[in-house]
């Protein structure tokens, strides 16, 4: 735009006057931001042609104007140098200011790639992490494997001794009936038996009454009662045998009240000793223990 | 099918218990034989010079047999002749069935001091029932002997012996003119005769106080009846009754406080009490009838008397109070024609008296419970019964080829034996008391 002004007068003209009013307005104010706005407009003014004196006056008074203007054109310049520098500071503020910016935006641009670098990090981190986890639940699966594998065994075992204790209780249920059908032989056995031994009882029995008759007779014999004081007097002894038949002890459990008379017991049956006595052991072994009620008839 | 194996071992088991374990066996014995038990009394050895002064074991040996409880070996029997305690072989004994042992030793241990040991012992139980160590004299070893048998009685029948004992009698010698009477007193077993009294003329009815020192008697010495007191040991005597007409049958009270004896000084035959410290007399008996011969229960709270109130001679109770007076009055007897000269058992409930069977005059006892009369003798003309002082025999007068001869008998009438055998006329036996240090078991 700057340079459409130079190759046109008119425009020159109009240009300065608008510089002109421009730069009243910039003295005033001036604002960089609105000068966009204030783009010029080529149709505003018209120019006319005027008489010498009025031209020279016109002359005078342009040279006056150009030197006016020549002087406005030096401030304009000057202005202008100014404005250049005051925009040349202004770029280089700008450009510092850009440079700021971009050294701002480097710095953000490393403080980004740092960041981008501390998130890739972190990614890989959260990878490794990831990586790990990943890891570790792989583990865990491979020990769930190991595990539902361990149970699946001892699921298999579980069933497999089931299946011996069904086996090992069908065993033991034939070995119960076995042990069982020999019990009820055995029981028959031992009825037998005992019928066999009640037998034997009642031949023990007489025996046992032969015997008990035998030892009654010998006590009798020996028995040598005190002279005159035994009507209505008893005396029971009891009396411990030895296999044989040898008394070995003799003890009054109920005497009569009359020493001669207790006394008279007790030597009948040490005086009877060795006393008559089955020879069978069993029997013997009954014979162990006699009680002798000694009771004088009249 | 368990239940059917666990009733069946029930039932063995049961079986089993009740034949060889709880089935206790169990035998009544009603026979055997009575009589005396064997004992051996080995003779004594004897440490000192020259022959022993007593037997000490003879002595034993008769005393026991004398009991008629017990039969003393004779000495040819004798198996071994032991002294002393380790010398004891039982099995040896055992052969011979003899229940008993004694056996001992004498030794003198000064000019006249001996020292007399005895063992007894169970033969069947081989074990000693007795033991001691007795000190003596040269004329004290025969009653040491009888020390002996009443230790050995007691052990072997729990009762009391009456060995240490005495008896007082009345002996008669000489015929006619040189008749002599004498009142003696001697051990239980008739040895070491002591004449307390001798006399021309009649002695009768000695009778012991409760002390064992002191006895009554009747002499008629002075023509006619009296009653002497006399101390046996000492000699000395009083004359307690001599009453006009009859004095006779005294009997001492069990307390020694008074005499009851029988007296005709009111014209009959009565019984009276007679108070030896106030000599008081007490008349008893009213009764025309002849009421004599008195003796007394040993509680000393009755009399029994022989009386013919009846019309014939019979043995009456009378209860008699502290005060002397009188209480009731039973008749005892009535078995007989004759009963008479009635005394007490030391425990009360025996009387013994002279029972008339078909014209003999014989010795009874008479249960005063049941009143079951038990004829004990079989002579003719016993006399003069008297309980020993443990109640175990009663000793009598009896008649044998005209001459009084002593007998004693068992309480059941098993055993006879002859007390004395000498050549004199014995009568009026009476058996003494226990001597006042052990008197506890007369009753």
């Amino acid at each position: 735009m700057i340079r459409a002004i130079f190759y046109n007068p008119k425009y020159l003209l109009l240009s300065i006057i608008i510089h002109a009013g421009l730069a009243v307005l910039l003295s005033v104010s001036f604002d960089w931001s609105i000068k966009a706005e204030d783009t010029p407009k080529p149709n505003i003014v018209d120019a006319v042609v005027v008489d010498q004196s009025k031209v020279k006056a016109e002359i005078e008074k342009l040279k006056q104007a150009e030197k006016k203007k020549k002087s406005q054109e030096a401030e304009r310049l000057k202005k202008l140098e100014k404005k250049i520098r005051i925009a040349k500071q202004k770029r280089q503020a700008e450009e510092k200011r850009l440079a700021t910016a971009k050294k701002k935006r480097l710095a953000e641009e490393k403080k980004r790639k740092a960041e981008a670098k501390k998130l890739a990090q972190k990614k890989k981190q959260e990878a490794a992490k990831l990586a790990k986890i990943k890891k570790q639940q792989q583990q865990l699966e491979k020990k769930r494997q190991l595990e539902s594998k361990r149970l699946a065994e001892l699921e298999k075992k579980r069933k497999r001794e089931e299946a011996n204790k069904k086996k090992r209780a069908a065993e033991e249920k034939a070995k119960k009936v076995a042990a069982e059908k020999k019990r009820r032989e055995q029981a028959l056995r031992e009825q037998l038996a005992a019928e066999e031994r009640a037998e034997q009882q009642s031949r023990y029995r007489s025996v046992t009454q032969k015997y008990l008759g035998l030892i009654k007779n010998k006590v009798e014999r020996v028995w040598l009662k005190p002279v005159g004081t035994n009507k209505g007097l008893t005396c029971t002894v009891k009396v411990k045998l030895i296999p044989g038949g040898e008394v070995v002890d003799v003890r009054v459990i109920k005497g009569s009240g009359n020493a001669a008379f207790d006394r008279s017991v007790e030597t009948a049956v040490l005086k009877a000793s060795p006393l008559p006595v089955p020879s069978e052991p069993a029997l013997q072994q009954r014979f162990r223990d006699i009680t002798f009620e000694f009771k004088p008839l009249g | 099918m368990i239940r059917y194996t666990y009733i069946s071992l029930l039932t063995l088991f049961a079986l089993l218990f009740s034949s060889y374990a709880n089935a206790a066996l169990r035998i009544e014995i009603t026979g055997g034989t009575e009589g005396a038990l064997p004992i051996a009394v080995v003779p004594f050895g004897w440490q000192g010079s020259g022959a022993p002064p007593e037997a000490v074991s003879e002595i034993i040996a008769d005393d026991l047999t004398r009991s008629g409880r017990f039969a003393a070996l004779d000495e040819s029997q004798l198996v071994a002749r032991p002294h002393f305690g380790n010398e004891v072989k039982f099995k040896t004994w055992r052969f011979l069935k003899v229940e008993n042992l004694v056996i001992g030793n004498v030794r003198r241990t000064g000019p006249q001091q001996f020292e007399v040991r005895f063992q007894l012992f169970d033969i069947f139980k081989g074990e000693q029932l007795a033991g001691y160590t007795i000190p003596s004299t040269a004329t004290g070893l025969r009653r040491t002997a009888h020390q002996i048998s009443d230790i050995i009685y007691e052990a072997l029948t729990g009762e009391k012996g009456a060995f240490t004992t005495r008896i007082a009698y009345v002996t008669a010698d000489g015929a006619n003119k040189n008749r002599t009477y004498f009142l003696n007193v001697s051990d239980a077993d008739g040895f070491n005769e002591q004449t307390i009294l001798r006399s021309r003329e009649p002695l009768l009815s000695p009778s012991w106080a409760p002390d064992g020192r002191q006895l009554a008697y009747v002499s008629f010495e002075a023509g006619t009846s009296q009653i002497y007191m006399q101390d046996v040991f000492r000699g000395s005597r009083k004359l307690i009754a001599s009453f006009k007409g009859l004095n006779s049958a005294p009997a001492w009270a069990p307390d020694g406080s008074r005499l009851a004896m029988t007296l005709s000084k009111d014209g009959n035959a009565e019984i009276y009490l007679f108070d030896v410290a106030t000599r008081n007399l007490k008349r008893m008996t009213f009764n025309r009838a002849i009421d004599t011969e008195a003796a007394w229960a040993p509680d000393g709270k009755s009399l029994i008397f022989t009386s013919d109130r009846g019309g014939k001679p019979h043995i009456y109770r009378l209860f008699v109070n502290a005060a002397g007076q009188r209480g009731q009055l039973k008749r005892l007897t009535f078995e007989g024609r004759y009963n008479a000269r009635a005394s007490f058992s030391p425990d009360g409930k025996l009387i013994t008296f002279v029972h008339s069977v078909n014209g003999d005059y014989r010795i009874a006892t008479q249960d005063l419970k049941t009143g079951n009369v038990q004829v004990l003798t079989e002579t003719s003309l016993d006399e003069s019964p008297s309980f020993a002082p443990n109640g175990s025999m009663i000793i009598y007068a009896t008649n044998e080829n005209n001459k009084g001869v002593l007998a004693a008998v068992s309480v059941d009438g098993r055993v006879h034996q002859r007390l004395l055998i000498k050549n004199k006329d014995v009568r009026e036996p009476a058996w003494s008391p226990f001597e006042k240090r052990n008197a506890k078991g007369a009753n």
